[in-house]
């Protein structure tokens, strides 16, 4: 049989008959032991020896297959230009792995992690730093749905992620056992009421077509994880005989812009309202589209209300918040804010997203029928230059000077609504277990000038961060989970933070304890791969808003609320980060309990961090 | 896994929404603008070591902090109530946020004591006595 052709079809047969020889003699199997252990120590080669190194080649010589299906994989994906892979190992996808790390020469570079839902988390966190999506790459059943909640999230924040998951799909070879619980018929099944599409190609050729395809859908707003199943036995045999399937290109279509027709309309409403105010969740994109919005907004001179999910203005924009007490709203700008936020009574309300271009799920994340007066069916952020230039032409010198008039008020507002965060930091102040405010207040001067990015989600922290930091880049804050699941935060902070270490940037993560908890082992994967991460934890010793929950719930029905512990809160033993981080193999600082404690432990974790290191601060805080 | 269902909706907005957001919960003394009901309870002098207890047990510093300084409830330690005033408004509160506690759950006794140890928070320094916070103010 000639070198490379045979098929694991082939080779398992072989290997069923040589494993029969070798039961039928066991004779001749005792003779050759026999003359094993009775031969001198430089004894000449005997005729078993000199047949294997000058006769015809063994049977087992037909298992070398060096031109599996999976290196031609290894050329779709690298085409697509990743720039890691996380993954979780597992047999469905052995052939990939192995071209990978061999013929691929490790490019993607390959990420250990300790849980799929790790691996997802980490590649969100990646791509709203890098504006581009990394690889997941997950096995079978039992990785797609380990997955399937991080997939979730990401699906509900609008974040690309191209996963590829393994598959033994040919039943009448697929190895025993485990394997038949990791395969499926329809593998993607289980999540494709949350990613933009999925394929399960049956062919090489269709694997590099549906690849293409796949990384396109994923990247055209609104933007989304997609997955592509790759069968065992294409990744396992080799190439098919014949010319090499085609690699399509990868050219991207452009973002959906908005009907000019509506946007002029729209630019009407802004320019004559008397009082707009500016809503965006995923309005900025990249870095252009934060300068869009605040362009927009110095335009209009008019409230931006929304770096909750990503940035959208500088936190100390004159226009940043949502304007003064009593602000007279008669118009909203939504832009793409999913369901439309709010609108008061009598103002009127225009939208601008993408998610009227695509909506499929069977959960409710689409939120509540948008009350939109004006819709306009485009992405935002590619629809903002045309808005811009549309209110540029309409404005009149009239209303300049009405806007000009509005801005002075509302930076009047702005200005005091900073001074209020200052105020209200002050509380708490002394208090051990340690406020927020003062975790915020403590690190604040030690970053400052440093060129860092908050990577995890600031709203358990009450938003601090936000209050008293000067965030003015979009790599300052990337929002949160999407779909509110917990168990988003570590590993996306840790993506993120492998995303920014390129620029040298400093990463920062207020970790609570109850979503660090969900897959530790992420910290690991941090500490082997070298991605420096200033982690500080909100450990607050429970899920702190169940807490709540139960104890209202408890008091509500005249019960008594001494029980609301049970079921929510981590303690009896309590948890040591610390001790956890050292054992996962980063520095570990604290606990800390005292507020004085901080500013030096902050100022070592930086060092460390500077070194291009994780370390793990544990700080014992208040509630809330 | 679960859903965050408070937080979701701050999520949307700026960090400074998020500040007023939490006023309007009762974050900052919101709660305490405006006096509470004062039905005359005739209530019996309380005991702090007593309310110490009571504050854990019934978990007023979830939502008000160790201090009584922090978290989404209002600010106890600079409260301006009085002890009637006070056990009247944990009787009916006048936000969801809070849990309502009846003679049941919390006697008017137990009341009294809590309100006695609330009376004992240290009020938090001033901000103008921070240098860290007036270095942040200065910020442009």
């Amino acid at each position: 049989m000639k070198k490379g052709s045979v098929n694991r079809r082939g080779f398992l047969k072989g290997a069923a008959a040589s494993a029969a020889a070798l039961v039928a003699k066991p004779a001749e199997k005792a003779q050759a032991q026999q003359a094993a252990q009775t031969r001198p120590a430089a004894a000449v080669p005997n005729a078993a020896q000199l047949a294997a190194e000058t006769g015809p080649p063994r049977a087992q010589v037909e298992r070398i297959i060096e031109n599996p299906g999976s290196d031609f994989m290894m050329d779709v994906i690298k085409s697509l230009n990743f720039e890691y892979i996380t993954t979780n190992p597992g047999s469905s996808f052995q052939g990939l792995h192995e071209s990978i790390i061999n013929y691929g020469g490790n490019k993607p570079e390959l990420l250990t992690c300790c849980h799929e839902e790790s691996a997802v988390a980490m590649a969100h966190g990646y791509a709203k730093i890098e504006g581009k999506p990394i690889m997941a790459l997950l096995h079978g059943t039992v990785g797609t749905q380990h997955a399937a909640m991080a997939i979730y999230n990401a699906y509900a924040d609008r974040v690309p992620i191209y996963i590829v998951i393994g598959n033994h799909m040919d039943a009448a070879v697929r190895p025993g056992g485990v394997n038949w619980y990791h395969s499926a018929q329809d593998m993607c099944a289980m999540i494709r009421d949350f990613t933009k599409w999925d394929d399960n190609p049956a062919s090489l050729g269709a694997m590099a077509n549906s690849s293409i395809r796949a990384y396109r859908m994923m990247m055209t707003p609104p933007m989304g994880p997609v997955a592509i199943v790759i069968d065992s036995e294409m990744q396992e045999n080799a190439m098919p005989v014949g010319p090499r399937p085609r690699i399509p290109k990868l050219t991207m279509p452009s973002p959906p812009q908005g009907d000019m027709a509506a946007v002029r309309e729209a630019a009407k409403w802004l320019v004559n309202a008397q009082a707009p105010r500016i809503n965006c969740q995923r309005a900025a994109r990249t870095a252009e589209g934060m300068k869009l919005v605040t362009e927009l907004a110095d335009l209009l001179q008019c409230p931006v209300n929304g770096n909750g999910e990503r940035m959208h203005i500088p936190s100390r924009h004159p226009m940043a918040g949502t304007g003064y007490q009593g602000y007279p709203v008669d118009l909203i700008l939504d832009l793409e804010v999913q369901g439309g936020g709010g609108v008061p009574p009598n103002a009127k309300s225009i939208s601008i997203s993408s998610l009227d271009l695509f909506m499929k799920s069977n959960i409710q994340d689409f939120q509540p029928m948008s009350q939109a007066d004006l819709a306009i069916a485009g992405d935002a952020q590619a629809t903002l230059p045309s808005l811009i230039e549309e209110i540029k032409r309409q404005m009149t010198s009239d209303r300049k000077r009405f806007f000009e008039e509005r801005g002075k008020r509302l930076s009047e507002a702005h200005a005091k609504a900073r001074e209020q965060a200052i105020e209200d930091a002050r509380y708490g102040w002394d208090s051990s277990p340690i406020s927020l405010a003062r975790v915020a207040a403590e690190l604040w001067p030690l970053i400052k000038n440093e060129d860092w990015s908050l990577v995890g989600w600031q709203g358990f922290i009450g938003g601090w961060p936000g209050r008293l930091w000067n965030m003015n880049k979009h790599y300052h804050y990337i929002g949160g989970q999407g779909a509110g699941g917990i168990g988003y935060n570590a590993p996306a902070s840790v993506g993120a933070a492998l995303a920014n270490r390129k620029y040298g940037r400093l990463s920062i993560n207020t970790q609570t304890d109850g979503d660090l908890n969900y897959a530790p082992g992420v910290l690991w994967t941090a500490a082997h791969h070298k991605i420096p991460l200033l982690t500080i934890m909100h450990n607050n010793r429970g899920y702190h808003a169940e807490v709540m929950f139960v104890q209202r719930m408890a008091a509500e029905r005249n019960r008594g609320v001494d029980k609301a512990h049970i079921g929510t809160r981590l303690i009896e033993p309590n948890i040591n980060y610390a001790k956890m981080a050292e054992t996962y193999g980063l520095t570990g600082i604290g606990p800390i309990s005292d507020p004085k404690d901080m500013a030096a432990a902050f100022k070592r974790g930086i060092e460390i961090v500077k070194r291009g290191e994780p370390v793990v601060i544990d700080t014992i805080t208040q509630p809330r | 896994m679960k859903i965050i269902i408070t937080i979701g909706s701050l999520a949307l907005f700026t960090s400074l929404a998020v500040s007023q957001g939490r006023g309007q919960r009762g974050g900052g003394g919101g709660e305490q603008a405006a006096p509470a009901p004062t039905a005359n309870l005739n209530l019996p002098p309380g005991d702090a070591k007593r309310g110490e207890t009571y504050y854990a047990k019934y978990g007023c510093w979830e939502c008000h902090g160790y201090t009584g300084q922090t978290g989404n409830g209002a600010r106890l330690a600079t409260t301006a109530l009085n002890a009637n005033g006070f056990v009247n408004y944990i009787r009916n509160p006048r936000t969801n946020q809070m849990p309502l506690y009846s003679a049941k759950v919390i006697s008017d006794q137990d009341g009294a004591d809590l309100f006695a140890y609330i009376k004992t928070f240290k009020k938090p320094p001033e901000a103008k006595d921070i240098p860290l916070l007036q270095q942040i103010i200065n910020e442009k």
